[in-house]
């Protein structure tokens, strides 16, 4: 009873007018952070942070609180509009976000997307609300290894999205892994795979390889394809989606926000091995399963209500256990440690009213994020009334600068460029891409966590199946591969029985 | 194409990877020396990187093997898989290059002409013809740029080499973002 009161006093807190409206501003700055490729809501927040200096630490909290929301889901916009993935948890709104798009219907895309990260975020700030201090003891219990299960779990989800071509994808995936790793090693400081190139030395930046892969292999594609007439995503009017509509996929609802939720109490895990997970387990629970990746709506709502109900549950461990999960969550600590705020359990018993107004306004921000997603996505549709040829020069010059923007370095021009004509080529011979771009972004994660326990473990390479938790997702991990390959393997045994009865 | 060319060309593509695969583990690190001194057991600087090379070649074998079966098998036209699904000629090859000259140019010619010259460029190649069209949207669109990436979001983007960069300050100062 205790968590109703405080919550509905927090509600209080959250809607007065000043609380409010920086929530709304934070929020809107986030959906338009998260939507241009290259300028992510993370760095939104770090730009954000001094001027928390200004504030009190709840009105901080609830700024940034408000920009991680619309930030987490504002990458979907351009993923789905333009087929770039504003931040990386975006890149499986690509997959059929963006098909959605190319058969005219983006405005049903977005507005699918808008109501399952609004979904996902609402459960996930519940979750928040009512399992922080429990859950919390859970995310104690993860160590390297757990933290390697995981991001493990995430990498084998490609199996369920690629099992047509499995040797091409896990080439793919294990390609994308080896890119990840040039570089300055982060434990030994080593130069890895740079040939002697200084500019290889800081490495290969995921959000390069996203944007050259993704935004420069698909302008060249329709330049080959020269329609230099109106887009197909013209005259775009956004309305929600009718209930009856949104009833239909809450199978895909669900089951998204309860693996984002999961995923996201994980301090490391986030918010792109949510959406890929729950990518993964949707197209093996959906009946339309073999149809992902050509437009179907359960492929968009289950990975875009995961990503945002990673945003609650991430937290989880930032509040009760002064774990950051994540780059955002690291920056929403930095905040409350600036003011002098110490997170951790006593929080909840000294700053009971701080607490529950951070759990209010993230409640508010993401039902708040239907309109101000709504007007973001209707500002960029509005670009899909350009013609193809000059919205193609356009995102060429906003991938170049996005590119140059990660670092301020112009080498990763250079990287993003050749990662465009690789990714044309990727197109033009039917190579998956998808894979290549997660190898790269949970690669360098998946490392990390694989040699610091065996750095901390005495390089004993069991400990990932002796620790219960790790064992635990591992046999997820290998159920899951059994769970994608059986109904396949099943199927070619039984035609080639077929096959060979047959007079 | 002639028959034997065609029967090769399906595990081109795989073994291709393997062997680069393969060679790549020769040249993790050009400082082979510490990294085996750095080395504690199994773990050490170059033990992520190589593994993951390995699997690489395996999977790349592995892919070789179900291409081949399907050559001895004729059930599929194996060389479909590696035959272009997407629309290629010149104007793609001339797209790439345009593309390219632009990134390579920044430093030299500065955002601003650089940004301004790949536009124009651009657009006759993608079949725009209009020419105030084609210089209008040149001009708009680099303002545009210029206004949100340098005088908004402050981002150190080249200005250029010389007078080049000398004329992107004017022109920074003409547009009011200096």
């Amino acid at each position: 009873m205790d968590v109703f009161i405080n919550l509905f006093h927090g509600l209080l807190t959250a809607l007065q007018p000043y609380n409010f409206g920086i929530m709304l501003v934070g929020l809107a700055v986030g959906v338009i952070a998260g939507a241009l490729p290259g300028i992510s809501f993370v760095n939104a927040m770090a730009m954000a942070l001094p001027f928390t200096y200004l504030m009190t630490p709840l009105t901080a909290m609830v700024f940034l609180g408000g920009i991680y929301a619309g930030g987490v889901f504002g990458g979907s916009i351009s993923a789905i509009l333009i087929n770039i993935p504003g931040t990386p948890a975006s890149l499986p709104s690509c997959w059929d976000g963006y098909p959605m798009t190319k058969r005219g219907e983006a405005a049903r895309a977005l507005t699918l997307a808008i109501a399952a990260s609004a979904t996902g975020g609402m459960v996930s700030a519940l979750l928040l609300t009512f399992g922080a201090p429990p859950f919390a003891n859970l995310a104690l219990a993860f160590d390297q290894p757990e933290f390697f299960a995981a991001t493990f779990l995430g990498l084998v989800s490609i199996i369920a999205i690629a099992k047509a071509t499995p040797w091409i994808s896990l080439v793919s995936l294990f390609g994308g892994i080896v890119i990840g790793s040039v570089g300055v090693d982060p434990l030994y400081g080593l130069p890895r795979l740079t040939f002697g190139v200084p500019a290889l030395q800081n490495g290969i930046n995921f959000v390069v390889v996203m944007i050259g892969l993704f935004a420069l292999g698909e302008v060249l594609e329709m330049l080959g394809k020269r329609s230099h007439g109106q887009n197909v995503a013209h005259g775009v009017k956004l309305k929600l989606p009718s209930l009856k509509e949104l009833w239909a996929l809450k199978g895909a609802a669900a089951r998204g926000t309860g693996i984002g939720c999961m995923i996201g109490m994980i301090p490391g895990a986030g918010a792109t091995v949510g959406a890929v997970i729950a990518y993964g387990v949707e197209q093996q629970a959906s009946p339309r399963g073999a149809e992902f990746g050509t437009g179907v709506e359960a492929g968009l709502v289950a990975p875009e209500a995961a990503k945002n109900a990673t945003t609650g549950a991430a937290m989880i461990p930032l509040l009760t256990l002064g774990i950051p999960g994540s780059a955002a969550t690291a920056i929403m600590l930095a905040a409350l440690v600036l003011h002098g705020v110490t997170p951790g359990p006593l929080l909840f018993a000294t700053q009971t009213d701080m607490v529950y107004t951070i759990f209010a306004s993230l409640l508010l921000a993401n039902l708040c994020m239907i309109g101000a997603g709504v007007l973001v996505a209707r500002g960029f549709a509005s670009l899909m009334k350009v013609p193809p040829t000059v919205l193609g020069a356009f995102i060429v010059v906003l991938s170049v600068v996005g590119a140059f923007g990660v670092r301020n370095n112009i080498a990763d021009v250079y990287i993003c460029l050749s990662f465009g004509v690789i990714g044309y080529l990727m197109k033009r011979y039917n190579f998956p891409s998808a894979p290549l771009v997660l190898g790269v972004i949970l690669g360098p994660l998946a490392e990390r966590y694989f040699m610091t326990s065996l750095a901390n473990y005495d390089n004993d390479l069991t400990i990932f199946f002796t620790r219960p938790i790790s064992a635990t997702i591992l046999g997820f991990a290998g159920l899951f591969v059994l769970w994608a390959l059986v109904p396949d393997m099943k199927g070619k045994v039984i035609r080639l029985i077929a096959g060979k009865s047959a007079p | 194409m002639s028959a034997p060319a065609a029967s090769w060309r399906p595990v081109a593509a795989p073994l291709a990877f393997a062997v680069a695969a393969a060679v790549l583990t020769r040249f993790v690190t050009d400082r082979p020396e510490e990294a085996a001194a750095m080395a504690r057991g199994i773990a050490g600087p170059t033990t992520w990187p190589t593994i993951m090379l390995y699997c690489v070649m395996l999977f790349a074998l592995a892919w070789a093997v179900q291409r081949v079966a399907l050559v001895l098998r004729r059930r599929e036209q194996p060389a479909g898989a590696a035959m272009p699904v997407v629309a290629g000629g010149p104007r793609v090859w001339l797209g790439i290059a345009l593309v390219l000259a632009y990134g390579f140019s920044l430093p030299t010619l500065g955002f601003a002409l650089a940004t301004f010259i790949y536009i124009l460029l651009w657009l006759p190649l993608g079949g725009i013809r209009a020419p105030l069209q084609i210089a209008l949207t040149s001009i708009i669109g680099t303002v545009m740029f210029l206004y949100v990436f340098i005088k908004l979001a402050l981002m150190p983007l080249d200005r250029g080499a010389g007078p080049i960069g000398e004329f992107s300050v004017a022109l920074y100062r003409l547009l009011g973002i200096y």
